[in-house]
């Protein structure tokens, strides 16, 4: 492997930089056009074959196996007659049994590996799914999602592979999104519970990337954060507009966990998460005055207004701190 | 990039002759602001607009024969915002608001030509979106532009809705936004930045994106049941608009066709063409993977986001979609699949073989 190969999604993005650097002075007049061009062809013959192939090269087996995972799930739902129950339910356990071996041949350490047994782990949940509309069961209750969740569990720790991961997370979150809309009546606390279990996911995730180098990127943390804050904007927005028994804990929890993500994003300096969990405070402070001005004190139009004034506030204090954070954490 | 990286990357130009003397200093606009941050200004206009909107409507009860109050209104507002959205040096506060209150002018003032024409929506969608051109044309802040581009965008797409023809209004709507974000990240890639200045080509680019999000995840929610029937006549368009992924793949690959080499251009080309027609009825995941494409090839990370997000909205759109056969979607997505994983493979012996 070529010394350069060592980070393709870096090398990229390092491109990217420089290639955005280059048009910047051009189009303040730091360069001329010839200057630009050559400045833009130097860039492109200095590195080792082009950044983007690499990239290419990794999207593409990804996107693959998604395909690949998607037409199986069609087929199935597709309940084809000309095929009988048995035949559809060895079929695919040999599917699935070819993608397991596949895995296992490749080895976990390469990235065909990984995405053959995403590809599996797809397959199974499809199988599920087959049995449930064979023996009616039902193909979308939250027994079938907790079943895929629990029996990917000993791959998931095997892979020990965002992508793996990010399915696992996806579909442990169905099944409690299933089981949840079965049980409790107070949407507002599903979303908090929602989002506890994704915060808590973000934090066995992040505790796991310091032993494995593979789970050590920022993105799968990021992506659960995002969608406890997503939860939690729900959550608080619901109990302030529609307000239950619950809700004297639940909006409150909302904005003190909102507070804490956003705390924990600066901590790490995650300026994408500090601008989200800010949106998210936002949003649901803005809920709350508005219920203020619009329902309690009923001040109409006035109470548009200060409103308005609310948000624009709020949004210019965020984007402010933000912009220090930003500049401090660059020279720092 | 920081400044040390900046000015590395200027040595290295200096020492193989290409610049000459110390790197050129950049304006402070906002051009350099975080992409999170102007996320953040912008998300916080959309809230702050409808509630302006809500107070001006309440406070002046306005209607259809005030026209003239209400176009006063909408340029006051328009006028007295612009001159601080062209100070760089303007505080967060004062931006913002000038921000949201500039955009309440540019959609009250819309609204007024439109009354003032009998309460035509056609020329009032038209008014605002020459008006929105104007002032992004004219104002200096990033999320400025970003929004009136939106207006623009979502205007050009109510016109296409009202005219409905030849095709459905909703596909038509959809063909338009996809040309148009090609067109734009396309000249966001060749354009020289000094005649198509990125401060302004990259607002429109992004605006138009998220319009095309927006129509990809809720134009099927708008055709009614019936509407199957009319699928004789969008099937042009739809053609039409899955060919931005082979246009894509041509515009991508002829200016590095001696580096790629011309075997591996021409397979490259032959399935952007093959996933293209494959998918042609559903013309959401040939235009994700063009974006997807574009974002590759300018390494922006956030926009290959956009666009796995944009191809799984299709995804599933497809599989709710009634006019293929479950059966015949699994195929379609299988043969997808092998092509995709025989670019794959193909890339990766290439990549060896060089490296051996």
């Amino acid at each position: 492997m070529r010394p350069m190969d060592a980070n393709p999604w870096k090398r990229w993005r390092m491109q990217a930089v420089q290639l955005d650097r280059l048009a910047r002075w051009r189009e303040n007049g730091g360069l001329d056009v010839d200057a630009w061009q050559r400045a833009r062809a130097l860039l492109a013959e200095d590195h080792a074959g082009p950044p983007w192939r690499d990239v290419l090269e990794r999207l593409s087996l990804w996107l693959a196996v998604v395909l690949l995972g998607a037409a199986a799930i069609c087929f199935i739902a597709a309940n084809w007659d000309a095929l009988d129950r048995f035949t559809r339910l060895a079929g695919l356990q040999a599917v699935l049994a070819a993608a397991a071996v596949a895995a296992s041949r490749l080895g976990l350490e390469r990235g065909a590996g990984q995405a053959a047994l995403l590809l599996a782990g797809l397959l199974l949940g499809g199988l599920l799914a087959l049995v449930g509309q064979t023996w009616q069961t039902g193909a979308d209750t939250w027994q079938l999602f907790a079943a895929w969740a629990g029996l990917l569990l000993p791959w998931l720790l095997l892979a020990a592979h965002p992508g793996m991961s990010l399915l696992w997370a996806t579909v442990a979150n169905l099944a409690l999104w299933l089981f949840l809309d079965e049980r409790l009546s107070a949407m507002d606390l599903l979303w908090l519970l929602l989002a506890l279990f994704n915060l808590a996911l973000a934090g066995v995730w992040e505790t796991a990337g310091r032993r494995l180098p593979a789970l050590s990127g920022r993105t799968g943390p990021r992506m659960l954060l995002v969608s406890a804050l997503f939860a939690l904007t729900c959550g608080g927005m619901l109990g302030v507009m529609d307000p239950g028994p619950t809700s004297g804990t639940v909006v409150p929890a909302c904005l003190l966990l909102s507070v804490a993500v956003a705390a924990w994003a600066r901590h790490r300096r995650d300026l994408p998460l500090l601008a989200v969990a800010a949106l998210a405070l936002v949003a649901t402070l803005t809920t709350l005055l508005g219920r203020l001005f619009l329902v309690a004190l009923d001040l109409g139009a006035f109470g548009f207004l200060l409103l308005t004034l609310a948000v624009l506030a709020q949004v210019a204090f965020a984007s402010r701190s933000l912009l220090h954070l930003s500049r401090t954490w660059k020279h720092g | 990039m920081d400044e040390g990286r900046a000015s590395g990357l200027w040595q290295r130009l200096r020492a193989a002759g290409v610049v000459h003397g110390d790197p050129p200093l950049l304006p402070e606009d906002d051009g350099g602001t975080p992409w999170p941050v102007r996320w953040l200004a912008g998300a916080g206009a959309w809230i702050a607009v409808p509630a302006l909107l809500a107070f001006m409507a309440l406070a002046f009860r306005w209607k259809p024969d005030d026209w003239a109050a209400l176009l006063v209104s909408g340029l006051l507002l328009t006028g007295a915002s612009l001159p601080v959205l062209r100070l760089a040096a303007a505080g967060e506060f004062v931006r913002q608001s000038a921000t949201v209150a500039n955009l309440c002018g540019l959609l009250v003032t819309g609204t007024a030509i439109g009354w003032a024409a009998d309460d035509n929506s056609r020329v009032m969608a038209l008014a605002t979106a020459l008006l929105g051109a104007t002032l992004f044309v004219l104002s200096r802040s990033w999320v400025h532009r970003f929004l009136c581009a939106n207006a623009v965008a979502a205007c050009l797409v109510w016109l296409m809705l009202e005219v409905g023809r030849p095709a459905p209004g909703t596909s038509m709507a959809l063909l338009l936004m996809v040309w148009l974000t090609v067109a734009a990240w396309l000249l966001r890639l060749y354009g020289d930045p000094a005649t198509w200045p990125r401060r302004m080509i990259e607002p429109a680019a992004w605006a138009f994106t998220v319009v095309l999000l927006v129509l990809a995840w809720f134009l099927p929610l708008l055709d009614l049941p019936g509407r199957t029937q009319e699928f004789a006549s969008v099937r042009g368009v739809h053609l039409a608009a899955a060919s931005a992924l082979p246009v894509v793949a041509v515009a991508l690959i002829l200016p590095h066709c001696r580096a790629i080499g011309a075997t591996a251009s021409a397979g490259l080309l032959l399935t952007a063409l093959l996933l293209a027609w494959l998918w042609r009825w559903v013309p959401g995941a040939p235009v994700a993977l063009a974006l997807l494409l574009l974002a590759v090839a300018m390494g922006a990370t956030v926009l290959m986001l956009v666009a796995i997000a944009f191809f799984a909205v299709a995804l599933a759109h497809y599989y709710w979609q009634l006019t293929d056969s479950l059966l015949a979607k699994s195929l379609s997505l299988a043969i997808g699949g092998t092509i995709i994983l025989a670019v794959h493979l193909v890339l990766r012996a290439r990549r060896r073989r060089e490296g051996t």
